[in-house]
């Protein structure tokens, strides 16, 4: 077995980070309207917290990387001093990643109806 | 806000543009720049060129560590999926000497130890110190590596429409494929020595 074998081997995460999740979803929602500033903005109204580019674009690469977004670029605007947006679409992998993730959920959280303090008897 | 300094706004601070520049990876920085001049002409807008300045430096200050970080990892993602042994080093006849190198002494020590079994009286007081050295387990890791500093060198490695690709660059390697035979000889003898050692061969010898 080479070493360039063994180098390139990747550990594949069988489950998204919560960040990711949350992009992922944010992407999703913005249908064609999702590039940095919208998703960002997004993701901070759906976490109430407010995240930097950075925190934003680590996961978009990630989430890339994945298969489950592909990127695309739009054209130029002056208001962005003539850069273009670098837009984002969620994949057929995407979707079924959010699938997962929302039966997931569903899963955990069933038969929880309200959230009480247990007892220790 | 009066419109005229709406449609005129100055943008972001040159400065920190640049420095942002330097910062991200090549693929994100027309959008990351972008999207931070969209936020600075909104803020700008609504709170003035103060806010927008201060606000474009905090968030220099918050996404540097993050974008070096994914300029980083995908760099070195980059140069693994397109590395060339033959080109790390510069020359794969660099590695391939380096484990040429290696197999030398543990060549020594492989014939020192094998003599030594013998029982050679002359032997014994020469090389007095293989019976330290002759550490099969030390012994068998550096002909391992030789062996695989070798094959490193007229081994290309690639990454080629998204799929691993190694080939085996024989031509003009022919020094090289010498020194992997070579390695593969010592190999050889020092199972053959190991195997003599065990059926008790030797003792005929001593005898």
């Amino acid at each position: 077995m080479t070493i360039g074998v063994f180098l390139n081997l990747e550990v594949s995460l069988n489950y998204l980070s919560r960040i990711e999740e949350v992009i992922l979803l944010a992407v999703y929602q913005l249908h064609d309207n999702a590039y940095g500033v919208t998703i960002r903005e997004h993701v901070a109204e759906l976490m109430q917290k407010s995240f930097s580019v950075g925190a934003i674009y680590v996961p978009l690469d990630r989430l890339t990387r994945k298969g489950f977004l592909e990127a695309h670029n739009g054209n130029p605007t002056p208001e962005r001093g003539g850069r273009s947006k670098r837009y984002f679409r969620i994949t057929a992998s995407g979707l079924e990643e959010l699938e997962r993730i929302k039966k997931l959920h569903q899963t955990m959280w069933s038969g929880i109806k309200e959230l009480t303090v247990p007892s220790h008897s | 806000m009066p419109q005229n300094m709406r449609s005129n706004a100055p943008g972001p601070p040159r400065f920190a543009e640049t420095l942002l520049s330097l910062i991200l990876p090549e693929e994100e920085k027309d959008a990351v720049l972008g999207d931070l001049a969209e936020s600075n002409r909104r803020i700008f807008n609504q709170f003035g060129q103060t806010a927008a300045n201060r606000a474009y430096w905090f968030e220099l200050l918050r996404s540097s560590l993050p974008m070096l970080f994914l300029k980083f990892t995908r760099s070195s993602r980059r140069h693994r999926m397109m590395l060339s042994y033959g080109s790390v080093m510069q020359n794969g006849n660099c590695i391939a000497l380096f484990g040429f190198a290696l197999s030398i002494p543990a060549l020594t020590l492989c014939f020192g130890g094998v003599l030594q079994s013998l029982g050679l009286p002359q032997v014994n007081n020469a090389i007095d110190f293989s019976t330290f050295m002759f550490n099969p387990t030390l012994l068998l890791g550096g002909l391992t590596l030789a062996f695989c500093l070798n094959l490193l060198s007229v081994t290309r490695i690639s990454y080629q429409d998204g799929s691993l690709v190694s080939e085996l660059r024989i031509k003009g390697r022919l020094l090289n494929l010498a020194q992997i035979s070579f390695c593969l000889l010592l190999f050889s003898i020092i199972f053959l020595y190991f195997l003599a050692e065990e059926l008790q061969l030797f003792a005929a010898f001593r005898n």
